[in-house]
């Protein structure tokens, strides 16, 4: 399975590429914001976005939301992984279609777990 | 018609009264002008009682214009103190915006921290390298899976830059935001680079030795280790005249050790 990897830090996305790898998904691909990240997905199919919110562009948000109005990319699992952690940002993300949820920073065993409820159909809340 | 002196007209006066008297219309005459020489009596003691109140009025309010003139010149202080203050962080020439500085300081701290960052996540991913190599070669020991642990907590330690770097970012655009609205004032003010410089001097630090003080050097500034070592050890002459806080270029610093 191919996995999204959207963050404008380079650092950042070679982290999460590394935990990724450490837990099994190898095939990794990087975008640095959300437009370049909205031209690979229509590209190529992706298992799993994990994306940051805060980018230019285009941020991790409004990816978000262009993923949920695409009719062939709105099934794709999205997980949000950002420093904004305020109540109004996750509820606007989750209103927005958001599967997952995780606040930097972050250790492997949270992505991992974010990760396989994200994966696992019967594990998400309804 | 000239005036007669006083007792003789007060005797002819008397008399033409008393001969107008002896009418009717000469008494109502009388009567009438007697009363509009008092009503005109009246009309200017009015007049003054009114010029006296004024005046009253006017010694009353004078603590409230002190007040007032206070207030203005206080003001007047103040506003002479902004534009000195804001005159002191004025450019005195290009790259020397204390605003301007402060955000290049911050922006080098990014750099520097995604530098190190970089370096360690390097280091990090070596250790997580390694410990794969082992597991492959058949090592089966404890140390390899806490080596594994500890790589990768060393590499989501590493998210500490993404969040630093977003503070700096709000930092640094406040700082430029700051800018802006400073070199707004000094426009309206207009504020010349002599204000500032006479600003800059009565501004200046009290540590003798403030001029010495630059912070960490960058990349291109300062010196290294080995160039101070070999300073030190006398193989290099020191610059007769040092010029007190001003970067030393490239070929100055050469020419200190040739």
């Amino acid at each position: 399975m191919k996995v999204l990897v959207v963050d404008d830090y380079s650092t950042m996305r070679r982290i999460i590429r590394n935990l990724l790898t450490q837990i099994g998904y190898t095939d990794v691909d990087e975008a640095s914001d959300g437009g370049d990240a909205l031209t690979k997905l229509r590209q190529v199919q992706y298992g799993l976005v994990i994306s940051d919110w805060n980018m230019e562009p285009m941020t991790g948000y409004d990816l978000l939301k262009q993923v949920r109005a695409d009719d062939k990319l709105k099934t794709t699992p999205f997980i949000m992984v950002t420093a904004e952690s305020k109540t109004d940002n996750v509820i606007a993300a989750k209103k927005a279609g958001v599967d997952n949820y995780i606040v930097k920073p972050f250790n492997a065993a949270t992505l991992q777990q974010k990760i396989n409820a994200v994966m696992v159909p019967a594990a998400k809340p309804n | 018609m000239r005036p007669l002196p006083l007792e003789q007209g007060n005797v002819q006066f008397e008399a033409l009264e008393q001969a107008v008297r002896e009418t009717s219309r000469g008494r109502a005459f009388l009567d009438e002008f007697a009363k509009r020489v008092r009503a005109s009596d009246t009309d200017r003691i009015l007049t003054a009682v009114s010029d006296l109140k004024n005046t009253l009025t006017e010694t009353v309010t004078t603590p409230n214009v002190d007040v007032l003139r206070r207030e203005l010149e206080t003001m007047a202080a103040s506003i002479a103190q902004t534009r000195r203050e804001i005159a002191s962080i004025r450019p005195e020439g290009p790259g020397n915006n204390r605003i301007v500085k402060a955000t290049e300081e911050l922006d080098f701290v990014v750099k520097s921290t995604e530098r190190a960052t970089s370096e360690i996540l390097t280091s990090a991913e070596r250790i997580l390298d390694i410990v794969g190599e082992l597991k492959s070669r058949g090592v089966q020991d404890p140390l390899c899976d806490e080596l594994d642990m500890h790589g990768t907590n060393l590499m989501t330690a590493c998210s500490f830059q993404d969040l630093t770097g977003q503070r700096m970012s709000k930092v640094v655009n406040t700082l430029r935001y700051l800018e802006i609205r400073v070199n707004s004032m000094i426009e309206i003010w207009g504020i010349t680079p002599e204000d500032a410089a006479k600003q800059q001097i009565a501004a200046a630090p009290e540590r003798p030795d403030a001029h010495l003080l630059n912070g960490p050097a960058r990349e291109g500034e300062g010196v290294g280790q080995d160039d101070i070592d070999r300073l030190l050890n006398g193989e290099v002459e020191e610059p007769a005249q040092p010029v007190p806080g001003s970067p030393a270029s490239q070929d100055d610093i050469d020419a200190l050790f040739q």
